[in-house]
């Protein structure tokens, strides 16, 4: 067959067209933004670096340390100090990292995630603005917008109290976590976060996920306090924030 | 080495070195509590079950190899939250079923405390593994 400039072109338009018929088939407010109501299973993500990991998520491999990150992550080890064992807050990465389902709740105003982890939650202003009360924070101040049919979380002003994930990547408290939330279809949605840490990271770094929607599902109380035997009986230790970063003197 | 004391006639060290292991819902790390380069099961009586969060936690008299009891507590990745999902009820292990636990690591402080990968029961079938009703090997 003898392709011709005008029958690919024709056929760009097609995959164009398809592609935005697709783009559509996802389920809208009244306001035309997309719809991310519902409950979301996550896959467990304990290492945000890993390539992959079967579980549907993928990281970016090696992770570009600083010194100073190189250091800390070589040095973190939880039997002197395990903060989410003792029940402190899992922070933002953290807690996107569990393997519990999330609820989102939107308004034309407002999106709040409300974690089963813990029954955390997070409710974020979607006018675009600063709504920062000048705080640093376990979860950080999130500034949102939209970008098309993408919800962009922009999240800062973290107390660095936290870690990234369960193997126990560091970030100090210059961290700046971009969210990027793109509903994909009827049954998922596209999750990428955006790691820039100066401190720790040379270069920012990105992991990507898919949720999936729960059907016919119900969020449950989580306490982590409840019966924290491990605490009570010593065998997890809480944090030692005096040695927790690299940076501070040293860099 | 550990060398745990509440071992029964078929108590199993299985695996030492090497061996790292997290089990994949514990919403925390556990190599900071567990020991998780040593692997043995246990056999023995449960005697309590804590169906709470964070984690479950089996109280369980082991018989040693000297004939005597000793008491065992072993605490594992699942919570209630998930094994009502997937159709697993408290009441699904009555207080006095003989257990045996899988993959399990010992506490670092040298405790009769352990995490568990899995328990089954003591014909070898599955329980609070996988959806109920399921078959599933651990």
């Amino acid at each position: 067959m003898k392709l011709t400039l005008k029958k690919i072109s024709t056929c760009f338009l097609l995959l164009g067209f398809a592609a935005q018929l697709h783009a559509q088939d996802i389920p809208r407010l009244d306001n035309g933004k997309p719809d991310m109501n519902g409950i979301w299973a996550r896959p467990y993500v304990s290492d945000m670096g890993a390539a992959g990991n079967g579980r549907n998520q993928t990281g970016p491999g090696e992770l570009p340390f600083t010194e100073a990150g190189r250091r800390n992550f070589d040095n973190y080890n939880p039997s002197t100090g395990d903060y989410t064992g003792t029940c402190l807050p899992f922070g933002l990465l953290r807690a996107m990292n569990s393997p519990d389902p999330i609820q989102f709740m939107q308004t034309d105003t407002h999106f709040a995630l409300l974690y089963e982890q813990n029954t955390w939650f997070k409710v974020i202003n979607t006018d675009g603005e600063n709504h920062s009360p000048g705080v640093a924070t376990w979860f950080g101040n999130t500034i949102a917008k939209w970008e098309g049919d993408t919800l962009v979380l922009t999240t800062s002003e973290f107390n660095g109290k936290t870690r990234l994930d369960t193997i126990g990547h560091p970030h100090s408290d210059q961290l700046t976590v971009t969210e990027r939330l793109t509903r994909r279809d009827l049954e998922t949605m596209d999750y990428e976060v955006t790691i820039n840490d100066p401190i720790y990271y040379s270069a920012p770094w990105t992991n990507k996920r898919v949720f999936t929607l729960q059907k016919d599902f119900e969020l449950i109380e989580y306490s982590c306090e409840e019966n924290n035997k491990s605490m009570w009986e010593g065998r997890i230790k809480p944090p030692n924030y005096d040695n927790w970063h690299t940076y501070d003197t040293k860099e | 080495m550990f060398k745990p004391a509440g071992r029964t006639k078929t108590f199993l060290v299985l695996a030492a070195a090497l061996v790292i292991q997290i089990p994949a819902q514990a919403h925390h790390s556990i190599t900071g509590e567990f020991n998780t380069e040593v692997t043995f099961e246990l056999r023995g009586t449960l005697t309590k079950l804590d169906w709470t969060n964070p984690h479950l936690w089996y109280y369980l008299d082991v018989v040693n190899e000297a004939g005597s009891v000793e008491k065992w507590q072993c605490t594992t990745g699942q919570n209630p939250n998930r094994l009502l999902r997937s159709g697993w009820k408290k009441e699904d292990l009555p207080i006095g079923a003989v257990i045996r636990t899988i993959r399990s690591n010992p506490a670092r402080d040298q405790s009769n405390t352990c995490i568990v990968g899995g328990i089954t029961l003591d014909d070898g079938t599955p329980i609070f593994s996988g959806t109920k009703g399921e078959t599933r090997t651990n």
